[in-house]
């Protein structure tokens, strides 16, 4: 069986800051377009000259997982998404602090942990983002293998978007040992 | 006398956290958990939502017997180790059993902290750290109408509320002049105080108590300036403290907790130390402290059970940063780094904004260039960017001005930016 996950690729520098993906994510997830309850989120600078985006990326080696005092975030391997329990969860709010990415948080008027689901294959701000800021990609199954063990790269992207090589380099390097130095490094 | 070459003791967050680093580099060396509870390993943070009745106790548990199972890992519960030989390489437990090892992870937690108060001893008192800590006085909570919280932190302020909630004439009792003074300021602990009071909650700040004593079924706290409180029911949240006293005598070295270089070693080769009970080094400065919060915990098991694996991409430990949520009547608060500072005094520059309509709240604390402590309530702000931020000094350059309008989106900007 194939192990490749599906993921959300982020071009952020083709971003321009529509917020159609937050208006969908919202829409679909709660009802009402409010960019509050989106799970996507997109800041800008003021000058609309560049933007970021904030989404979980569904990382191999989860830290807010690893921060979940209740058992409530547990990572589906299978699916390669991390998983959140309403009925476990004590909204005490730790995996917020622990994820460096801003992939999850509070919902101001519920009070509760919202995070990307990935809409079980079709995430709603991939099939409006008409910029190409967002794409829909899936990893492959050796990344997989090595990432689940541990990411060593970046947790939650697929390596360069698709490249395994540096993955597997790093793997490969801390098995031999720190005292090799490898020629060429993949570029980025 | 059994043999292992990675032995744990303590089976909460750190080491929880050390046993996936060791299996992520070493798969087979030989590995043993010891638990000094007969139960299956749990978060003390979840324990307060055991009191409360939000979480059934049957469902705190953090991994089954499978998961110990499949990755060939000995799980001995109900074990407590008494004793320490670092040069035999062994411990003992209470059983009379040696466990001898190549490895060792002391991983032991901390207890409840208890105030010197004269009487305390000859008193009923609860404390709460132990899933049967949590289940007693979830089921004591029908038989009284008042009760009195000793402590104002944040577990002491999570059984609060959830006493209120239940019916109970609650008093929460603080010897500093407010509430969370590790993490939060004046104006935001004022926000604190009134919404527990909102609530229900009396809250009593510099409140010490001179004694306590016997009253019927209940307990009287006489106290300094202040008339006496007689409760049914009395619960003491005075911090914790270090579990090390099975280490007396061992040559570990130890001052509050167990001193630890920053990839987690003790003084002894062979022996590493993690989360509460580690006193490791400070982040923004030289010294050594206890740094008892759940993420720490598991950033240091993970590095401490890399070192012990050999696993040669284990990274220096950062220093301990302060750093919590706390979700309190509706709301939700956090604090990172130097949250605390008062007041600006030419080193710092505070930024601070208060809506109390909306009942918002944060502030930004920043040294030159670099955030060094943020705090909200209901602020709307990634807590883990603020953290990333604090921790990787990073220079804001000119993102500055925006932080100080819209520091939501200027963190995801500058997470965006710089760490992707």
């Amino acid at each position: 069986m194939s192990r490749g996950h599906q993921t959300i690729a982020v071009h952020r520098e083709r971003c321009d800051g529509c917020g159609k993906c937050v208006e969908a994510c919202a829409t679909l997830k709660t009802g009402s377009p409010g960019p509050e309850a989106s799970r996507i989120k997109v800041a800008g600078d003021g000058k609309r000259a560049s933007f970021g985006l904030a989404v979980c990326r569904q990382c191999a080696d989860p830290r807010c997982v690893s921060c979940c005092p209740s058992g409530a975030l547990l990572r589906d391997e299978e699916a390669g998404v991390v998983t959140w329990s309403e009925e476990k969860c004590v909204a005490c709010g730790l995996c917020t602090l622990a994820c460096p990415y801003g992939g999850i948080s509070l919902d101001p008027v519920s009070g509760k942990v919202m995070k990307c689901d990935q809409c079980e294959g079709k995430p709603a701000c991939v099939e409006v983002c008409d910029r190409g800021a967002l794409e829909l990609t899936t990893s492959s199954e050796i990344y997989n293998t090595w990432g689940d063990l541990e990411d060593l790269v970046v947790p939650g992207i697929s390596s360069c978007l698709g490249c395994n090589s540096e993955l597997l380099f790093r793997h490969t390097l801390r098995r031999i040992g720190s005292n090799v130095v490898l020629a060429t490094p993949p570029a980025v | 006398m059994d043999y292992t070459k990675y032995l744990i003791i303590g089976a909460s967050h750190a080491g929880l956290s050390a046993l996936e680093a060791i299996r992520a580099y070493d798969e087979h060396g030989t590995t043993v958990l010891v638990s000094q509870e007969d139960l299956l390993p749990y978060s003390p943070t979840i324990l307060y939502h055991v009191v409360s009745g939000r979480t059934d106790p049957e469902t705190v548990f953090l991994r089954d017997d499978k998961y110990f199972t499949r990755r060939d890992i000995s799980f001995l519960r109900g074990a407590r180790v008494v004793s320490v030989d670092p040069d035999e390489r062994s411990v003992s437990l209470e059983s009379g059993d040696r466990i001898q090892f190549e490895k060792l992870l002391l991983a032991t937690g901390a207890r409840p902290l208890l105030p010197r108060i004269k009487g305390l001893s000859s008193v009923p008192y609860h404390v709460l750290r132990t899933l049967d800590d949590a289940v007693r006085i979830r089921s004591e909570l029908g038989r009284h109408k008042t009760v009195a919280v000793l402590g104002g932190g944040l577990i002491g302020l999570h059984c609060a509320e959830s006493f209120a909630e239940h019916g109970l004439d609650v008093t929460v009792l603080e010897q500093e002049s407010s509430l969370l003074p590790g993490y939060f300021d004046d104006i935001a602990a004022r926000f604190i105080v009134s919404a527990f009071r909102e609530h229900g909650v009396q809250v009593m700040t510099s409140a010490r108590v001179e004694e306590v004593v016997k009253d019927g079924d209940g307990v009287a706290l006489n106290l300094e300036n202040h008339p006496s409180v007689r409760v049914g029911m009395l619960l003491v949240t005075a911090g914790v403290t270090p579990r090390i006293d099975f280490l007396v005598g061992s040559g570990i070295d130890t001052r509050e907790g167990v001193v630890v270089d920053n990839g987690m070693k003790t003084n002894k080769e062979h022996i590493w130390a993690a989360g509460d009970v580690a006193e490791a080094e400070d982040f923004f400065g030289a010294s050594q402290l206890l740094n008892p919060i759940l993420p720490d915990a598991v950033d240091q098991g993970r590095i401490a059970g890399m070192g012990m694996a050999d696993d040669p991409y284990v990274q220096a430990y950062q220093g301990a940063v302060s750093q919590n949520t706390f979700r309190f009547t509706g709301h939700h608060a956090f604090a990172v780094g130097k949250s605390m500072i008062r007041s600006e005094n030419g080193e710092y520059e505070i930024v601070t904004h208060v809506d109390e309509r909306q009942a918002r709240y944060w502030k930004l604390v920043f040294r030159e260039e670099v955030l060094e402590g943020v705090a909200g309530i209901n602020s709307g702000l990634d807590p883990g960017i603020m953290w990333q931020l604090v921790v990787r000094r990073q220079k804001l350059g000119n993102l500055r001005e925006q932080f100080r309008e819209n520091p939501a989106e200027a963190g995801r900007l500058a997470m965006s930016r710089w760490w992707r």
